[in-house]
């Protein structure tokens, strides 16, 4: 029996690893898009690590399990971007917040050469993270208005803000 | 005539009441314009998708595995048998550690006055930064530190053989005592001192990784004695020097 629970355990471990090196990077890429932050995307991705490995036992469909970290590293990087700049995502506020972006984040994400990249760096703080969760992560708008502390009718008119500048940017760089 | 918007979340099939995706179909069904107008709208949100996936760099992907690996470790651990001649060494580091939060603590609730240093205390020779810094701290602080770093000394010297079964379980409390005299050094403003400890980390981790030889776990061991010991030392010159001048 006992060694039944350490085999079970030592596989769990094994496919934790597994998933690391096979989904790693796409969590950490969905974190940065949302936190815009090397070292807060990391930081978010290993919270989701630590906190799914806890509550691993209630987990049952090992088939998911890198989207299972993938959603909490998601949560995670809200999380830390809204511990960041809580001022900016007060309920009250959530519709008209962050519409500034720090100059130096314009700056560099300027010299990327990745079109998307940039025209993202047109977007609001608040514009980013909805485009990100709604259309990237495919999360229903309710549930990011639920996670946000906002109303549904804000989370709408924020992505709709973000595709319609993403719509205008990407058409320029089309036409240069 | 339907508004971008009702289309942008016609595309996303999220957001519209049963009725409208309804109304905006129908529409769409006679209306080439409109028709013309989604399209457009649907391969330029298409062509949003297209993000490159940014690879994390080599250093976090092995931090993320190194987390996982010292949870399963501690959990293995706490289920193996502990022999009851280190009892009292873990109850010496679980003090050590309670009193790192305290002083953590501490310093968030109510920060402690930081003491003027006398004159006199400066022509100290104190050959290192993160003693001036942490000299300039409250004597609790130096006292609550002196007594973690004395611990944790202590704690390495006495560590068993790496092929003890209770040499894992030591060697992690020793790193979470680590992180929290870390924490109390950048509670207490002194980044130097946390520094130091945050450079122990990665030596204590490769002496708790199992492909580590055992003669590299010694001269690992060794140097980190040598490294605590003389912070020892120097935060006694500089904690007796605050005494004497206060």
């Amino acid at each position: 029996m006992v060694a039944n629970t350490e085999s079970m355990q030592s596989l769990t471990e094994s496919e934790f690893h597994q998933a690391i090196a096979r989904s790693g990077d796409y969590w950490y890429s969905a974190c940065l898009r949302i936190t815009k932050n090397p070292q807060l995307a990391a930081d978010a991705v290993q919270d989701a690590l630590l906190n799914a490995w806890k509550k691993r036992h209630q987990f049952e469909q090992k088939a998911l399990l890198t989207t299972w970290i993938h959603r909490i590293a998601v949560n995670s990087a809200l999380s830390l971007l809204r511990s960041q700049h809580p001022e900016r995502w007060t309920a009250e506020d959530i519709d008209v917040a962050a519409d500034t972006i720090p100059q130096e984040t314009l700056a560099s994400s300027r010299q990327a050469a990745e079109q998307l990249n940039q025209a993202m760096t047109e977007l609001t703080e608040l514009e980013r993270v909805c485009f990100t969760l709604k259309h990237l992560e495919q999360w229903r708008i309710t549930e990011i208005a639920e996670e946000l502390g906002s109303s549904a009718n804000a989370i709408k008119q924020a992505v709709f803000r973000a595709v319609s500048k993403l719509r205008v940017s990407l058409a320029d760089h089309r036409s240069e | 005539m339907i508004s971008e918007d009702r289309l942008i979340l016609y595309f996303y099939r999220d957001g519209l009441a049963e009725m409208e995706r309804q109304e905006i179909a129908a529409a769409l069904n006679q209306d080439q314009e409109l028709q013309q107008r989604y399209q457009q709208l649907s391969s330029e949100l298409q062509a949003l998708s297209q993000v490159d996936e940014v690879p994390a760099p080599g250093y976090m992907a092995q931090q993320w595995h190194t987390a996982i690996s010292r949870e399963a470790q501690l959990e293995r651990q706490k289920q193996a048998p502990v022999a009851p001649q280190r009892k009292f060494f873990i109850w010496g580091l679980a003090a050590s550690a309670l009193l790192c939060l305290g002083v953590v603590i501490g310093t968030l609730i109510q920060p402690l006055p930081v003491a003027q240093r006398p004159q006199q205390a400066e022509a100290l020779p104190l050959p290192d930064s993160s003693v001036e810094e942490v000299g300039a701290r409250s004597a609790a602080f130096m006292r609550g530190m002196q007594y973690s770093l004395s611990d944790q000394h202590l704690g390495l010297d006495q560590l068993p053989p790496s092929s003890d079964e209770s040499y894992q379980l030591l060697l992690m409390q020793i790193i979470a005592q680590n992180r929290l005299i870390e924490r109390a050094a950048v509670a207490n403003k002194a980044p130097e001192l946390a520094r130091l400890m945050r450079a122990f980390e990665p030596l204590l981790l490769k002496m708790a990784d199992a492909s580590t030889s055992p003669e590299d776990v010694a001269a690992l061991r060794r140097q980190l004695t040598f490294e605590l010991g003389a912070m020892l030392t120097k935060l006694q010159q500089t904690s007796s020097g605050s005494v004497t001048e206060i």
